[in-house]
């Protein structure tokens, strides 16, 4: 019989097989961002606030790491219950903030009274931090399409820790308030828009109007008071 | 002479080498992507990080001081502040470092609004030494924290 040459193997294709593989790794793997919580701290001032009572949700932790919330003893779990409490809109409960009323035609017209107050005192920084609020509830209010109730300016959830109390109690209560907050934030995007929230992208321009108008409605407002002992 | 010849040894054809570097390459590429660059750790404290549930992804390309709060290994209690890649022995020397960063083009142009301080802290720091550090952050103006945190699934 004839002995026939091997044939040499074409490897031709090898090249589409590795960039295929390189293709399908790179589409699938996904970086871990580092996880983190964000917050702001207060400019330095000796200010101190007045508030009124039924506007500020206090919570506290003593030194022990055990939880107050509006004075009386509680778990760290119950802060989230008290959060969504806070947060919601019902007019004339007692104790709880006397949210405003926000519709289209409050804004426009705040906003006309501002402008006019501007431009007798054009330096007042007040009135300019109010204008940019109001400018965002306008937009919120369009975003929806109605009106909405909000907290008032000055109503806070507030938390006063003791000089030993551990970091992971502090962690645990901003992650309980965050919980509460996202929670409800959640249910108004379903309402509203058909979407949850976490997501909404806020690197697109129709996702992040959306992002803005809900945290209009529900704004992270965490005060921390300074070196007060609590008992 | 035969029609067949058979004394001629037959060569066994070279193996092709051609697709040796697509799977270098995809080797290359494979562990190019996979790989996640660990987070900056310290080497000097020992830090046991939170869990929490709600937490965000930091955001890329920032610009950043990094503080670390922990035990130092082998005490029992002597938690240390550590920033960038030094022991700090006292407060004041945050806002020397912060302001002196801030001579920095590159980081005085996003000071108000990409310049992050990135904390890890450990779980039984007392709230005191954070304090202190966050009022060392309030005298250089530098108010963003984020802290570092494991998400809790």
């Amino acid at each position: 019989m004839a002995k026939r040459e091997v044939e040499e193997i074409n490897a031709g294709s090898m090249a589409d097989i590795a960039f295929l593989l390189l293709i399908f790794f790179l589409i699938t793997t996904t970086m871990n961002l580092p996880q983190v919580h964000e917050e702001r701290l207060p400019q330095k001032s000796d200010v101190e606030f007045l508030l009124n009572e039924r506007n500020v949700l206090q919570i506290m932790a003593n030194k022990n790491d055990k939880i107050g919330i509006e004075g009386e003893f509680a778990e760290i779990t119950d802060i989230q219950n008290a959060v969504k409490k806070f947060y919601q809109h019902k007019v004339g409960t007692p104790n709880q903030p006397s949210y405003i009323e926000v519709t289209r035609k409050i804004c426009e017209d705040t906003l006309e009274s501002l402008e006019n107050a501007l431009n007798v005192y054009p330096d007042a920084p007040l009135f300019k931090i109010e204008q940019d609020a109001w400018k965002k509830r306008l937009d919120a209010c369009i975003a929806f399409g109605g009106g909405f109730q909000t907290l008032p300016n000055n109503a806070t959830v507030s938390i006063q820790l003791d000089n030993s109390t551990t970091y992971v109690t502090y962690m645990s209560v901003l992650d309980q308030i965050m919980q509460g907050l996202n929670s409800l934030r959640d249910s108004l995007c379903q309402d509203k828009f058909g979407v949850s929230f976490e997501r909404l992208n806020d690197k697109v321009e129709s996702d992040k109007q959306k992002i803005s108008a809900i945290r209009q409605v529900y704004p992270k407002k965490i005060m921390k008071e300074k070196n007060r002992s609590v008992q | 002479m035969s029609k067949f010849s058979k004394g001629k040894k037959r060569k066994d054809p070279a193996i092709s080498t051609a697709a040796l570097p697509d799977i270098v390459f995809m080797l290359l590429f494979f562990f190019m992507v996979t790989t996640v660059f660990k987070e900056k750790e310290s080497k000097k404290l020992e830090i046991d990080k939170v869990a929490i549930k709600e937490t965000i992804d930091l955001e890329k390309n920032i610009k950043a001081s990094y503080f670390w709060i922990g035990r130092v290994p082998g005490k029992v209690d002597d938690f240390r502040v550590q920033l960038d890649d030094d022991l700090i022995n006292d407060y004041s020397e945050i806002k020397d470092y912060l302001t002196e960063l801030r001579k920095n083009p590159e980081y005085s142009q996003v000071w108000g609004s990409r310049f992050f301080n990135v904390f890890k802290v450990d779980k039984k720091t007392e709230m005191r030494i954070v304090r202190k550090v966050h009022d060392e952050l309030k005298e250089a103006e530098a108010f963003k924290v984020v802290y570092s945190v494991n998400r809790e699934k």
